[in-house]
């Protein structure tokens, strides 16, 4: 089995890079014809009275937009903030830390409902028309109910698209192109596309103003665990932040979001730089201690030179700061070159 | 259930001696090679000549490969003798003094207890170490289970087992408890590990935790196989030969225990090794209990350091947690061994 896997993965990612070139071919062309035909649709007027999409093989139809949504994890709170929507949320749960100062409104505080996934009687107490989860798990039996569950109760129910179909997700890699669709989709359920569209111009203009490394610069991007690191494979959006700061995911070869690699297999890695997530419940401090007091860990280059570059959790997944993430990382990259 | 066997007849003791010499020799070269096996592979495959280079190299010189080898490999490669072999003769002395052939090193609620003190430090920091904190509760689970059975009483084999279902019972709903009320957590991942059973963290300090267990009671243990021998009579012949039956199986059964909670305590709860090899052991030693003592320790650490060469390698470059590997090949190892016997016998 172990002979076989290696290869498999390859076959995999080489795959994945064929579709990912073709799903970006899809985009460009998509998005000329879009700014065309997009147009022309606008002028058209009188939108069809709903909108239809299907988000995570669920077709989703609305009349209007929502007016009382429920978020679930920050990626979704954070991003109806960035579009100006903090109105509209009726209350919050899951949170991955706190709302950056940036994207909080002047007098608006989150109401944030539970710390983890609140019961359905809980979420119905605060009577909303729709719930934004960041993962699809979040809308399941044991939380806040299956989605269409929920639907029945007149809740319609979004997912963001790189945490469908968490069973697969051998099978994507995500993008900012996916990113930024997301974004847009987000922008036709809630009639702000204006907004969306400027956003998307800003965090495309962040990415081009990133100073990508000249040297190759290889990263392991470590975010919980003690026995085993839980660390970044090359499908999820820690391998996507890595790849638009220009360096190299040291696990590029293999095909998952996340995984638990061993110590050893960590140690043999050899990264010039190591990524700490920084989460509340998982400090980036708390991983560069265990690093340095691991026998193997502690003797890498990357831990003797203090090469860390710490990136607060809810900016992993994706979301509105995933393009901050990117620039975190270069500039680290860059600060520490320049100290050399 | 086995019976007691007389087996003074001349030949029929020489053949078994004989027998188990063999298998003990045998047994012991399959053990060195697993070790030299287990320590060169991984995700950083070290060559012997590399290993080599280790011992003649000063360590401020090592290449990755070889702090690899020193500093994870080696511990980890001595964690899992020990752990396997203190947790395989511990239970081979339940097994016998309750008379009771699924009886195991949790029963008396010594698992289920350590991963209460194991959760609270991965999930709440607590600021004690892991190890120190699951051997603690794994102790007071014991000690728990020993009082409910009547310790200073009249200690039955149905009391022991009935109290240890209820106190394994009982700290796994606090275990659950400390889970659900979690704070934010990917912890989840970690507590499963630590359940399962898993000598990923395994460093030089577990080496000496797991090694000075086995020592320290593994030895007194093999110490008191005479008396451990007696408990294949019925308790009525034991206590007609002037011994405590009750307090004779309190101290045995609390020495197998408390040799369990050590290993426990580094290793996670790792299943199968300590219900399973003790039969193993058997089917080559069907008379003395010292030599299944033995055979219990040599096979349950080879069990135990080349599951856990598995577990590292059949997704590289993860790692199964090593009491997933030990269940698949102990399960199969029983049922060969239960296939042979049966075919011997002509069943």
């Amino acid at each position: 089995m172990s002979g076989n896997e290696p290869r498999g993965k390859f076959t995999r990612l080489g795959m994945r890079h064929i579709a990912l070139f073709a799903v970006s071919l899809l985009a460009i062309t998509s998005c000329t014809s879009n700014e065309e035909s997009g147009q022309e649709e606008q002028a058209e007027a009188a939108r069809p009275a709903g909108t239809q999409i299907n988000n995570c093989g669920v077709e989703l139809e609305l009349d209007s937009p929502p007016e009382r949504v429920f978020t679930v994890k920050s990626s979704t709170l954070e991003m109806l903030l960035a579009l100006g929507l903090e109105d509209r949320v009726v209350g919050s749960a899951y949170l991955d830390g706190p709302v950056p100062e940036e994207l909080t409104p002047s007098g608006w505080t989150p109401n944030v409902v539970s710390d983890e996934i609140p019961s359905r009687e809980v979420l119905l107490s605060h009577d909303p028309d729709f719930v934004l989860a960041g993962w699809e798990s979040n809308v399941s039996a044991d939380g806040i109910g299956e989605r269409d569950e929920l639907a029945e109760l007149g809740i319609d129910s979004y997912v963001l698209p790189p945490a469908c179909e968490f069973d697969n997700e051998v099978e994507q890699s995500v993008t900012f192109e996916d990113i930024f669709a997301m974004f847009e989709e987000v922008g036709v359920l809630f009639d702000v596309e204006q907004e969306v569209e400027e956003l998307v111009a800003n965090q495309q203009q962040t990415l081009e103003d990133i100073e990508q490394p000249a040297d190759e610069v290889d990263v392991l991007w470590y975010s919980s665990g003690s026995d085993a690191p839980f660390v970044a494979g090359a499908a999820g959006t820690p391998h996507m932040i890595m790849e638009a700061a220009g360096v190299n995911n040291v696990l590029d070869d293999v095909a998952r979001t996340w995984f638990s690699i061993s110590w050893e297999g960590f140690v043999s890695e050899d990264p010039d730089f190591i990524v700490l997530v920084d989460a509340p419940w998982n400090t980036a401090e708390d991983k560069r201690e265990r690093i340095e007091s691991h026998p193997a860990a502690s003797r890498l280059d990357a831990v003797e030179a203090g090469n860390y570059i710490e990136i607060p959790f809810a900016a992993t997944e994706a979301g509105i700061r995933n393009v901050d993430a990117a620039s975190m990382v270069a500039d680290a990259v860059a600060e520490s070159q320049a100290d050399q | 259930m086995f019976q007691h066997r007389n087996t003074s007849a001349g030949t029929s003791s020489t053949r078994s001696r004989l027998r188990f010499h063999v298998t003990f020799v045998l047994a012991l070269v399959v053990l060195a090679v697993s070790c030299v096996l287990a320590t060169g592979l991984g995700a950083a495959p070290i060559g012997l000549d590399e290993m080599w280079a280790t011992l003649t190299v000063p360590s401020v010189d090592w290449s990755m490969n070889q702090v690899i080898f020193a500093e994870v490999r080696v511990p980890r490669v001595l964690t899992g003798l020990a752990v396997g072999a203190g947790l395989a003769l511990s239970g081979l002395v339940l097994q016998i003094t309750l008379r009771n052939d699924l009886a195991e090193p949790y029963l008396l609620g010594i698992s289920s207890g350590a991963s209460v003190g194991a959760v609270a430090v991965l999930i709440f920091g607590l600021g004690l170490a892991l190890p120190v904190a699951a051997f603690f509760t794994g102790l007071l689970a014991l000690f728990i289970t020993l009082l409910i059975s009547g310790f200073n009483g009249r200690v039955t084999v149905y009391r022991v087992v009935l109290a240890g279902v209820a106190v394994s019972a009982l700290f796994s709903a606090v275990t659950s408890l400390l889970i659900f009320s979690a704070p934010q957590t990917d912890s989840y991942r970690q507590v499963l590990h630590w359940i399962i059973g898993s000598l990923s963290s395994a460093s030089w300090e577990t080496s000496a935790i797991s090694g000075a267990t086995l020592l320290v009671f593994g030895g007194v243990l093999i110490g008191l196989t005479r008396l451990l021998e007696l408990f294949q009579l019925d308790d009525a012949e034991i206590t007609g030969l002037g011994i405590n039956t009750p307090i004779s199986r309190g101290i045995l059964m609390s020495l197998a225990a408390l040799l369990a909670a050590g290993m426990v305590s580094v290793s996670g709860a790792i299943g199968f090794v300590g219900l399973m090899v003790p039969h193993v052991a058997r089917t080559f030693a069907r008379s003395s209990v010292r030599q299944q003592a033995i055979l219990s320790m040599v096979f349950g650490a080879i069990l135990l350091v080349l599951a856990d060469t598995a577990a590292r390698l059949v997704i590289l470059p993860e790692e199964l947690p090593v009491g997933i590997a030990t269940s698949i090949l102990g399960a199969i190892a029983l049922c060969i061994i239960m296939g042979r016997k049966a075919h011997r016998r002509g069943v």
